[in-house]
């Protein structure tokens, strides 16, 4: 079951990802959105490897791993789609639905899938069915998200 | 056309769950640093190869960049760690949901902080609205009142 640890730690991220998009926006402003991807994908690739032998140090810290087996060879690619939606959002943002549309709609798209995804345990992950409270809570979200997006062309 | 961008945007959703998807399995069977380096190697892989392809190419003033900006990658190598820890355990969909929440904050705050003084009083009621809104959100799906059914 989840604590409120957990919930936390997922707003943490939110904050780790609004300071990277800055960061990593910098270097795209010199050059570009897949260049400043490919920095970033380079570093935190060298970085995260420290971290994993970082953890090893420490076997009395680590939790057993869920599933006892070897990892499906398609749970590797996570790095693909990053790379994709890294283009992706090259074009959207560009275009004429801006930075603020493809906030707003790739929030959607994210709240959609993810929903269905966790419904039928797609992935062979758990299955997080959808209640009404769940879906009253990502609606209210949802709304809020779009307000404070698009506040400045509401007022 | 702009259903085209709205459409494409929204693919933009989905490749951000799939990965979170894919990161979740591995760190199910590993732990999340070790999916956090997996994805990284694979991306950089993949860009590598848009690189050589001539897809995109290095700037022509790299060394104008600034140097706190590479600081972003290690970061992220943080926050696809994060990522990837809390989605077994929350799902997709609130996992997106916390995260979208702690960056539009942010971004809030950053906002704030760079333009307290210029903001229309409109806009910061809105923004002020939107994100009670995301709190009423946030601490509804956080609350007991979880069923067994809600796993």
């Amino acid at each position: 079951m989840p604590t409120a640890f957990h919930y936390f730690i997922g707003i943490f991220g939110g904050m780790l990802l609004a300071v990277m998009v800055q960061l990593n926006g910098q270097i795209a402003a010199y050059s570009s959105p897949l260049f400043s991807s490919w920095v970033a994908h380079v570093i935190g690739a060298i970085v995260a490897l420290l971290l994993v032998y970082l953890i090893r140090r420490w076997p009395d810290k680590q939790t057993e791993p869920v599933f006892a087996g070897p990892p499906p060879w398609w749970s590797y690619l996570g790095g693909v789609p990053g790379a994709i939606l890294v283009a992706l959002a090259g074009i959207t943002v560009n275009s004429s639905i801006g930075l603020t549309g493809t906030l707003a709609f790739s929030i959607v798209g994210q709240l959609v899938f993810g929903s269905v995804s966790d419904q039928f345990g797609w992935f062979g992950l758990p299955k997080f069915r959808l209640t009404p409270r769940k879906l009253l809570s990502v609606l209210l979200v949802l709304a809020g998200s779009l307000l404070i997006i698009f506040a400045e062309d509401i007022a | 056309m702009t259903l085209l961008m709205v459409l494409l945007a929204m693919c933009i959703g989905i490749l951000v769950g799939i990965t979170r998807v894919l990161n979740g399995r591995l760190t199910m069977h590993k732990n999340a640093f070790y999916a956090s380096s997996a994805n990284h190697w694979v991306g950089a892989l993949v860009l590598t190869l848009l690189l050589i392809l001539g897809i995109f190419r290095f700037p022509e003033n790299i060394s104008a960049l600034p140097p706190v900006a590479f600081l972003g990658g290690a970061i992220g190598a943080i926050y696809v760690a994060v990522n990837a820890y809390v989605l077994p355990k929350l799902g997709n969909m609130l996992a997106a949901m916390m995260i979208i929440s702690g960056q539009l904050f942010t971004g809030i705050l950053i906002d704030f902080w760079f333009n307290a003084t210029s903001l229309p009083i409109g806009t910061y009621l809105i923004t002020c609205a939107g994100a009670l809104m995301i709190v009423a959100g946030m601490y509804l799906s956080m609350t007991p009142g979880h069923s067994k059914e809600d796993k």
